[in-house]
């Protein structure tokens, strides 16, 4: 493989893998507590984005902030995914709008409502990734 | 973790920057920063290639004094 962690941002790497994987568990915990006792129901579509997109964004996201994502060539890397991940993010909402969504219909969340979904947690682990790669070039000593 | 204060004087006085010193031992900067602040252990290996490129012993760098220990 191309790409080198250090040990630290192997261990942490490991860290936010843990979390994540906690994370995923207690998100189907939830949503099915909230399917089965609050009726909020949602089609499957939505469902699933909701369960793969929750822990994925907190994966991210950790690693982001544990300084972990890129390896050792860390700036260049999660600016250009970062920029990526907005792009993309920004398409999934804006194609969303211009046809008119419906996100709540006959007592459930639509697909659209699963993709609005999607779209909002891309757009965030960019403007995350962004964020860091950003202040991780600033070169300034700590 | 208290600071480590030896590394960063032991580093300015070989006028190398956290950036110079992470390239040269093979790790990112945050390390070389967590190490410094005491944010983060590093392994023995790591220990050793810092003292190498540093030109100093581990006891110097990394060994706590009694004093120390106590605070």
């Amino acid at each position: 493989m191309n790409n080198q962690f250090d040990e630290r941002q192997i261990a942490l790497r490991g860290k936010a893998f843990t979390i994540s994987f906690i994370v995923a568990i207690v998100t189907i915990g939830v949503m099915y507590f909230l399917t089965d006792n609050f009726f909020i129901q949602c089609s499957n579509h939505c469902l699933f984005m909701i369960l793969l997109w929750v822990p994925l964004t907190v994966c991210f996201f950790l690693q982001l902030a544990f300084h972990s994502f890129g390896g050792l060539q860390n700036t260049k890397r999660t600016l250009i995914i970062g920029i990526i991940f907005l792009l993309c993010g920004s398409f999934i909402v804006a194609s969303l709008f211009f046809s008119s969504p419906v996100f709540y219909g006959n007592g459930l969340l639509t697909d659209q409502a699963g993709s609005l979904f999607t779209g909002i947690c891309i757009i965030f682990i960019g403007c995350a990734s962004c964020f860091f790669a950003r202040k991780d070039s600033k070169n300034d000593e700590s | 973790m208290s600071k480590n204060y030896k590394m960063k004087a032991s580093r300015v006085g070989k006028g190398l920057s956290q950036a110079d010193l992470a390239e040269m031992v093979g790790v990112t900067r945050q390390t070389i920063i967590a190490i410094e602040q005491g944010d983060y252990n590093p392994t023995i290996k790591l220990c050793r290639a810092i003292c190498k490129t540093l030109g100093t012993s581990l006891d110097e760098l990394f060994m706590e004094d009694e004093h120390e220990q106590s605070i």
